[in-house]
């Protein structure tokens, strides 16, 4: 075929699986019109371990440092969220102590990995000081986590009936010197990013999801919130003990532009930080006395039966369903991962769109590939 | 012979004072674009690379290049020996010379337009009577070759790419252009001699210090020569989030370092248009009449300092702040930059028809 029969309206192309704008091994396939794309088919598979696969050959309790690998940026909710649905099936007992200490570092990886996302966003939008600004608050919370218990980011720390080891006083005192350096901190972000007007003008307006579309694509946590709904399982089901802390869910109402765009989706997670910082020291202030951890059978098995749990992970509604036939090890286990839930909404979101904003949008978003494949 | 070479080059004729014999013209004029290029060019270009490293470091709470020499200073000759020895791959569907040559000759054209830019009194490689067009010209063609790498290259992303260099050309240059009108009204003439006669060495004197008007032309063409750079919050084609680099990404090995020293060459080229359109260019503030020829060196010294004013700023800039949309910077350039220069011409006539060309400097 010579140049000169070579004629296309449009140029498809690859975004991804290895491009700036993308975290992690994530493709699409993007049609454009000169800059606008008119066509995103998202393909994933990228990083597909086969977790849920995995499962039914492990034991109960050895299956969960491979739900770290879910998400590795909030490893403490997959953790979470597995020992919830198995204590759920066995019928355990938490100790009311290591309840608190679930909620305590489940606000703590979401500041973590809420920090990130808005320095991954800011990143794909050019400022990149922004990224090392939240790389440098982040350590502080690796920092903490590596006291607790040794891992700085897979932390296998959450346990089916409690938590690996008990909190100390150095660390109780740490977290409080934390929160206290957090909340200052963040009015760096909000002078480079919220106020700044490059920022608000490329993310208002732009990828905005009305409340019905969220709703109908299955989204939840902070992009749902975004979109006006009210919803957070920490509220609407509480696990663990978040009924007896006050805290407010942060709400998108389209301050600089459309309710649901990409600044709302951005700045409840901002927000949200600041709500976990009064949680945490909230649980800190409460921490009741007791053991950390129930005492399981040298051989777990889990009765006969199925079981759910849905929790609050930092990117939204993280389920896990487990049915156990009374074996040492799982007869099946799955995994409903709020990122995978995003994907529906690529074909209406990336559509019509300048190709500039797809970086944009992806940002916003806050997709962990790993936690789509698994 | 002296007289007739400094009309050609006053940079030659300052190099062949030093020599009691006659040599040719043409020697002179080797021996001078040599020394303007590896003596009084070369070295702050790589300080700037180095600077931009630094403080972006500096910015971003990192250390920066530490291991080559002292404080790591000569990493960019590591850098640049490291990108020399690599493969120079190109994508397939290259239309080969154009891509290959294409930011060689931006270079060039970058390099052509500093060189009719007065470093010192007889630093400057050409005095042109129409020095502002030329350089206006080189800017404008150095984007052109860019393109020209760009769509040659073929692949996706930099097609993208080479349709936001034309965009970026529609941004810069008539804001560019207009912002000029100042200094040239002031100036008497599009001559850079002539310009920086109009200016003094205190910052009263400099044509930025006018009036108000020019004051508005200076940020409008700062800003425009910011758009050209590509550099920053404006980097249009460069853009790794967007377009993955667009034009960078097709390019490796020395030719890739060759992109990256387009850029520092870009940043002086920007920051020496401006320090001697507006801000006074070689002019000292002090009187230099007993140091003869060494007049030259503390002249270039000022020059560079002023120059790295700019440059600091230009990297505090890129450092710190999210780029901008291809429609923002359109709109930025055809909405604010275009009006604000065209606001600035009028001002400064109107000022100079009132005041009798007289700035604000004579009222002190």
């Amino acid at each position: 075929m010579t140049a000169s029969t070579r004629v296309s309206k449009t140029l498809a192309f690859n975004i991804g699986p290895h491009h700036s704008s993308t975290i992690g091994p994530f493709r699409m396939r993007v049609e454009t019109d000169g800059e606008v794309v008119y066509s995103c088919k998202p393909d994933v598979g990228y990083l597909h371990r086969g977790v849920e696969k995995i499962a039914e050959k492990m034991t109960w309790t050895g299956f969960l440092p491979y739900t770290d690998r879910i998400d590795y940026l909030s490893a403490v909710h997959c953790n979470l969220a597995y020992a919830l649905a198995v204590e759920s099936l066995a019928k355990l007992d938490v100790p009311e102590r290591a309840s608190y200490i679930r909620v305590l570092v489940s606000e703590l990886n979401r500041i973590a990995s809420h920090l990130l996302a808005a320095g991954v966003l800011a990143n794909q939008l050019g400022a990149n000081t922004v990224l090392m600004y939240a790389l440098r608050d982040r350590e502080k919370i690796n920092n903490l986590f590596e006291m607790l218990c040794g891992a700085r980011l897979t932390y296998n720390y959450v346990r089916i009936g409690g938590v690996a080891a008990d909190v100390t006083d150095g660390f109780i005192e740490k977290s409080y010197e934390f929160i206290e350096y957090l909340l200052p901190k963040l009015k760096e972000y909000h002078d480079l990013l919220s106020n700044n007007r490059i920022f608000v003008g490329r993310l208002a307006n732009v990828g905005e999801i009305s409340e019905k579309e969220a709703i109908a694509c299955g989204q939840s946590g902070p992009i749902l919130r975004a979109s006006g709904v009210k919803f957070d399982v920490r509220k609407s089901r509480p696990y663990c003990v978040y009924q007896k802390f006050d805290f407010d869910l942060p709400v998108g109402s389209g301050e600089v532009g459309m309710a649901g765009d990409a600044f709302d989706r951005y700045i409840v997670r901002m927000r949200e930080i600041e709500q976990a910082a009064s949680l945490i020291r909230q649980t800190l202030d409460t921490l009741p006395a007791g053991s950390f951890s129930t005492t399981l059978p040298r051989i777990f098995k889990a009765p006969k039966g199925e079981a759910y749990s849905m929790i609050e992970s930092p990117r939204g509604t993280f389920g896990v369903y487990v049915a156990s036939t009374g074996e040492k090890h799982p007869a099946r286990v799955k995994f409903r991962t709020p990122s995978f839930a995003v994907l529906n909404l690529f074909p209406q979101i990336l559509q019509n769109v300048p190709l500039s904003d797809v970086s944009t949008i992806l940002g916003s978003l806050d997709i962990m590939v790993s936690e789509v494949d698994r | 012979m002296t007289t007739e070479l400094n009309a050609i080059s006053p940079m030659a004729a300052y190099v062949a004072s030093f020599f009691d014999f006659s040599a040719p013209a043409w020697t002179m004029m080797v021996a001078a674009i040599t020394i303007h290029w590896f003596v009084l060019l070369l070295p702050p270009v790589a300080l700037m690379g180095y600077l931009d490293r630094k403080v972006g470091a500096d910015v971003q709470m990192r250390i920066g290049p530490n291991r080559v020499s002292p404080f790591g200073i000569f990493q960019f000759l590591a850098d640049m020996l490291k990108l020399f020895f690599k493969e120079d791959a190109g994508p397939d569907a290259q239309e080969g010379w154009l891509f290959r040559w294409g930011v060689v000759a931006s270079i060039g054209c970058v390099f052509l337009a500093i060189g009719s830019i007065p470093m010192s009194e007889s630093w400057v490689l050409s005095n042109l009577d129409a020095g502002i067009v030329c350089v206006i010209a080189a800017l404008a063609f150095s984007s052109l070759c860019l393109f020209w790498a760009a769509y040659s290259a073929q692949s996706q992303w930099s097609v993208l790419s080479a349709f936001r260099i034309l965009a970026m050309i529609a941004s810069y240059l008539v804001p560019l252009v207009v912002s000029l009108i100042s200094p040239i009204l002031i100036a008497g003439g599009p001559s850079f001699e002539k310009i920086i006669a109009a200016q003094g060495g205190a910052p009263w004197k400099w044509i930025i210090f006018h009036n108000p008007g020019s004051m508005l032309s200076g940020a409008a063409m700062f800003l425009s020569l910011q758009i050209w750079q590509a550099r920053g919050p404006f980097d249009l084609f460069k853009s790794p989030g967007e377009i993955a680099g667009g034009l960078a990404a097709e390019y490796s090995g020395a030719r890739l370092g060759l992109v990256g020293f387009l850029e520092y060459l870009s940043l002086f080229l920007a920051s020496a248009f401006i320090v001697t359109t507006f801000f006074g260019g070689w002019q000292t503030p002090f009187n230099l009449e007993s140091f003869g020829r060494a007049a030259n060196l503390v002249e270039w010294l000022v020059f560079m300092t002023k120059i790295f004013v700019f440059v600091f700023v230009s990297t505090w800039i890129r450092w710190s702040l999210p780029s901008l949309r291809i429609d923002q910077i359109v709109n930025l350039s055809w909405r604010i930059l275009v009006p604000i220069g065209l606001a600035g011409g009028a001002l400064t006539s109107i000022w100079m028809v009132i005041f009798k060309a007289g700035g604000a400097g004579n009222f002190l």
